[in-house]
């Protein structure tokens, strides 16, 4: 039982928003269940998951909210862009309508984050290359001009979702090495759980070895 | 309130009776500015000192005080007669020296503490010598209904005749520091105030003088005595408004709204993060909560409300505490309260759990005092990933046969975090949820699938 110590030492929170059927649910199933999840029912009000990465040899726990993207849930999934350290919006390549909202999108995650936020943007059902509405250049452009990372991904083959959790986490990572992020702010997103004393830690946690030796 | 000033031929002194306490006898004087009734009691020696003073500062005759007299002063017949010389006394000294009341018969008689003018005249000494005391300090200042409706009053119409006096009264000062107050608060009452006839519930003020940075807290006051409560909008971080007669939320956030079943965007309260409504006549969270948008923690405590409604356009909201209302069934909570940490729905009339069991975010969650019977009804908390503190006590779950071991069960890999009663589950409890988890496995073939775990465990 895991009474004891916490077996990571941080823990992100992550939000993944967009318009409605774009994917944002199958999208989390892939990254913690690693399947595919075929009849996704409509998420009501949000969904939660949770999985633990490794960035740089330091274990690091997600917490995944998934909110709704119908728009009668737009006043509660609001709230949940408070505290998140990570953003993933998300459009459908086979829909351009979904790619139109985005701007609206952005607009509501840069008024309700904070400005270390990482937002990435992500271009769901890749895999659905012949029903192709927006192109990969258009997505990067618009991405590049707004400062986002940008992957083009399929919840359905796997390709790219693990890929861009992974890499939000090390940008945010990242941003607590170079102390853009602040860690004991309320609204970071991020909790930092320091490994206790005792606990054998393979990757060598260098302020935990300090401690041990200083006298 | 009284004010001699306007009420000048409406003004009498009577020492209607004496009263004895601990083998001193004191005079019973009843002034009455108007309809403004108060009594002062006094003994003889406090007349003495005052007519010396009056004596030697402002030209008073000497004899005009009834003379000493050391023995036989306990007479019945004898305190008749002072008792009416000193009525006379009083009322030849307010005539001679009503156009200037000079500071010691101004508290000899208590006008001071009664009415407009001299209240006022007091609080401007306070105010200036302590100015910079009151506004660097960050402690809450205190001021009466009284106060703040002489204000008002001196503001509305100020007192012209006033200049012959000792100190013209210069507010100043009170306006000073009133507009860089951190903290108020305001304590009415229904009863009569000290030993007057004023009602301070009755008493009408305007809060457009004020500005408060962060917390106005008012207790005991009607709200329809309060104008333009709505000038502190755009200041107030915390407003506190408990024991009123507020029955809507509307009666508060709209007071100084003429059509409250619109909302505008000027009647919003920019800057408030804490709202504490406790302890009113509310019987449902109306609309007009949305204009508390940045609000972090609503309180509602003491109330009368049975659901909850209209907080999703909160976005910043935190802490949620409806303790002691008549809350009953509470469906998908998730949907109607987003990204909350803290809930205390204590003293309810919740049976069931299953309206929290998606609130993700929840870290603690306040159930005690309410009417759950089954641990079953506690299994929709089993998934909430960020829950440390739950309470339960005082439901009638909390008093069956291992009552913590079975709902620690609950949590499975998780019991160890959770806090339950505010207490942490001790070893040998962790260690028989373990063994009870291990039974279980083995009599149905299968791990507790909580798809959390699985999620947890891929890694």
């Amino acid at each position: 039982m895991s009474a004891g110590p916490y077996n990571y030492s941080y823990i992100f929170k992550y939000i993944i928003i967009g318009d409605m059927g774009v994917g944002k649910s199958c999208l989390l199933h892939q990254f913690t269940e690693k399947k595919f999840m075929a009849d996704c029912p409509h998420t009501i009000g949000v969904e939660f998951g949770t999985r633990i990465i490794e960035v740089s040899g330091q274990k690091i726990k997600l917490q995944i909210w998934d909110t709704a993207g119908q728009e009668r849930f737009r006043a509660v999934t609001r709230s949940y862009y408070r505290g998140a350290a990570g953003a993933l919006m998300v459009y459908d390549i086979t829909r351009r309508s979904t790619y139109n909202h985005l701007s609206s999108w952005l607009t509501d995650t840069r008024n309700l984050t904070n400005p270390s936020t990482v937002i990435f943007l992500i271009g769901n059902k890749c895999d659905l290359e012949g029903q192709r509405d927006v192109t990969y250049e258009e997505a990067s452009k618009f991405a590049e001009e707004n400062g986002l990372l940008f992957v083009e991904a399929s919840a359905k083959t796997g390709d790219n979702v693990e890929e861009a959790f992974l890499e939000t986490a090390k940008k945010i990572y990242q941003s607590i090495q170079d102390g853009r992020l602040d860690l004991n702010a309320a609204e970071s997103g991020v909790q930092h759980k320091p490994s206790q004393p005792g606990r054998t830690n393979l990757n060598g946690d260098q302020a935990g070895v300090k401690d041990n030796c200083a006298c | 309130m009284a004010s001699l000033w306007r009420n000048q031929n409406e003004t009498s002194i009577l020492i209607p009776t004496t009263k004895e306490f601990s083998n001193v006898t004191y005079y019973i004087i009843r002034v009455c500015v108007g309809e403004v009734k108060w009594t002062v009691k006094h003994r003889y020696k406090e007349f003495f000192n005052l007519h010396n003073k009056l004596v030697a500062d402002h030209g008073v005759s000497k004899d005009i005080l009834p003379s000493k007299k050391v023995i036989g002063n306990k007479s019945n017949q004898f305190i008749e007669t002072r008792r009416k010389a000193l009525e006379e006394y009083l009322q030849k000294i307010l005539i001679f020296l009503k156009r200037t009341m000079p500071k010691v018969f101004v508290e000899f008689l208590d006008f001071h503490v009664y009415d407009i003018y001299f209240l006022l005249q007091e609080l401007t000494l306070k105010c200036s010598a302590e100015i910079d005391f009151i506004v660097s300090s960050t402690k809450t200042f205190t001021m009466t209904p009284l106060e703040l409706h002489a204000i008002s009053e001196f503001l509305k119409c100020p007192f012209p005749e006033a200049d012959h006096l000792e100190e013209p009264l210069d507010l100043g000062p009170i306006l000073d520091m009133c507009s860089q107050l951190d903290s108020l608060i305001v304590i009415g009452s229904s009863n009569d105030y000290l030993q007057s006839n004023i009602v301070l519930n009755k008493l009408s003020f305007d809060l457009t003088p004020l500005k408060i940075h962060n917390t106005f807290e008012m207790k005991n006051l009607k709200l329809n005595m309060i104008n333009s409560l709505g000038s502190l909008r755009t200041t107030l971080n915390m407003l506190k408004v408990r024991y009123t007669n507020a029955k809507s939320i509307s009666d508060v956030l709209q007071c100084d709204v003429l059509h409250k079943n619109t909302l505008e965007g000027s009647e919003k309260w920019v800057g408030l993060h804490t709202l504490d409504l406790s302890n009113n006549n509310l019987v449902e969270i109306d609309l007009t909560i949305a204009l508390a948008e940045n609000l972090r923690c609503l309180i509602l405590n003491d109330n009368m409300i049975s659901s909850i409604t209209n907080l999703s356009h909160l976005h910043k909201l935190e802490e949620l505490s409806i303790v002691n209302n008549l809350i009953t069934v509470c469906d998908q909570l998730h949907m109607k309260v987003g990204n909350i940490k803290s809930l205390n729905l204590s003293q309810n009339n919740i049976v069931s759990t299953k309206a929290f069991y998606k609130l993700y975010s929840l870290e603690s969650l306040d159930l005690s005092c309410n009417k759950i019977t089954e641990v079953e009804e506690l299994k929709f908390l089993s998934k909430l990933p960020c829950l440390e503190n739950l309470r339960l006590t005082g439901n009638n779950v909390s008093t069956i046969v291992d009552y913590r071991i079975k709902v620690l069960e609950l949590f499975g890999d998780r019991a160890g975090d959770i806090c339950l009663d505010s207490e942490k589950p001790s070893q040998p409890e962790l260690d028989k949820v373990s063994v009870l988890s291990a039974l279980r496995v083995v009599k149905e073939g299968k791990t507790p699938d909580l798809a959390l775990d699985k999620s947890n465990n891929l890694n």
